[in-house]
């Protein structure tokens, strides 16, 4: 542990980008993902960099196409609206991102999940059918992926059209197909996306998460999921976390015990 | 910032930890800022999901708790003055009394 007199020395920012943890930001999971071990009982698929980009610039275009209709139906006259609406780019470029998926690529297997809702011509009815294929693609194949945080957080989000009992397999899996941060990902959001459903299987992932990943980042999440607003108050025991500084010592509350303690939340803007 | 300083060196030899934890700022600012203040102490980085703000309700910037050797609470609030003495209570007790 540091003492307050040493000089800190202005090193490597990860500190940033493991505290983002969640969405997108899972440049971090290298180390802990690599492509050094290999899949155990998930086939993983590795994307050229041409294909990822080819999706990207896709998406890019999309929502470009997306944008520009919206302003058409602005613009329209009263009567016309329903007509252009109906001509939203989606028709074009569903068959597109759907090909490119049938191609196994996870990042448009992704893209189809999370626009699913922009797909009007499936019903609503319909919309677990179509999901489904599509999140149990992306965790048999691509857990081990950098991206992969933005499929738990897909799922997440389209939780509530699927059926719990499914949602907490999908998580169950993503967690069991994964290791460090990622599988602590997988258990957050699982249990975040299951609490009021199903919080059987989110506590059980909660324990799991307070138990395993005491190291990672998202431990400090799932305490801010146990921990109640009235266990934060004078007389109670302050709940413990997980905190980094920008030279990337990880260091708990807990360590702390045994001396008097000062806790400075604040921002210098 | 100043008022921190002062309160870290004057128990500099105690049984005493200051612990910073930021919200908010962008990494380079953060950088900068532990520069411009003249951050000696310890200090964790949230960035902008701040999840130990969120673990312990704080909305507010600053606030303070201070926490006894056990790691409970012994004040929450937002006077830097006032945790002075509650640190000075708190290591005099814990010392048997002075």
């Amino acid at each position: 542990m540091s003492s307050p007199t040493d000089t800190m020395k202005r090193t490597t920012f990860l500190a940033a980008a493991l505290l983002t943890g969640g969405t997108g930001a899972f440049a971090f999971a290298s180390a802990s993902l690599g492509g050094t071990e290999p899949a155990s009982a998930q086939e993983s698929v590795q994307e050229s960099a041409p294909a990822q980009d080819e999706v990207a610039a896709l998406a890019a275009e999309y929502d470009k196409a997306v944008k520009a209709h919206k302003k058409l139906v602005k613009e329209a006259k009263r009567l016309e609206r329903k007509a252009i609406r109906d001509q939203h780019p989606v028709k074009d470029y569903w068959p597109k991102f759907q090909k490119l998926a049938e191609a196994n690529n996870g990042r448009a297997l992704l893209w189809l999940a999370d626009h699913v809702t922009d797909n009007r011509s499936i019903k609503r009815a319909d919309r677990a059918k179509t999901l489904k294929p599509l999140y149990q693609a992306l965790i048999k194949h691509h857990g081990e992926k950098e991206w992969f945080g933005d499929a738990l957080n897909s799922l997440s989000k389209n939780a509530k059209m699927l059926e719990a009992a499914d949602v907490a397999e999908f998580f169950k899996s993503a967690a069991e197909g994964t290791k460090g941060e990622a599988r602590g990902l997988a258990l957050l959001y699982g249990a975040t996306a299951l609490m009021k459903e199903d919080s059987e299987t989110a506590n059980r992932f909660l324990d799991m998460l307070l138990k395993d990943h005491k190291s990672d980042h998202v431990y400090t999440k799932a305490q801010a999921m146990r921990v109640k607003p009235a266990d934060v108050v004078v007389g109670k025991q302050a709940p413990d976390f997980l905190g980094e500084t920008s030279d990337g010592f990880k260091f708990h509350l807990e360590d702390y015990k045994g001396k008097v303690t000062v806790l400075d939340f604040y921002g210098f803007w | 910032m100043p008022h921190l300083k002062a309160l870290v060196e004057r128990h500099e030899n105690d049984n005493f930890e200051l612990i910073g934890i930021n919200t908010n700022d962008a990494p380079d600012t953060y950088k900068e800022g532990l520069e411009e203040h003249g951050v000696t102490w310890m200090s964790a980085y949230q960035g902008r999901q701040s999840p130990i703000s969120s673990l312990y309700g704080v909305t507010g910037y600053p606030t303070y708790l201070v926490l006894d050797v056990d790691g409970k609470i012994a004040y929450r609030g937002h006077s830097g003055t006032a945790i002075d003495k509650v640190v000075e209570g708190l290591l005099a007790k814990n010392e048997g009394g002075k």
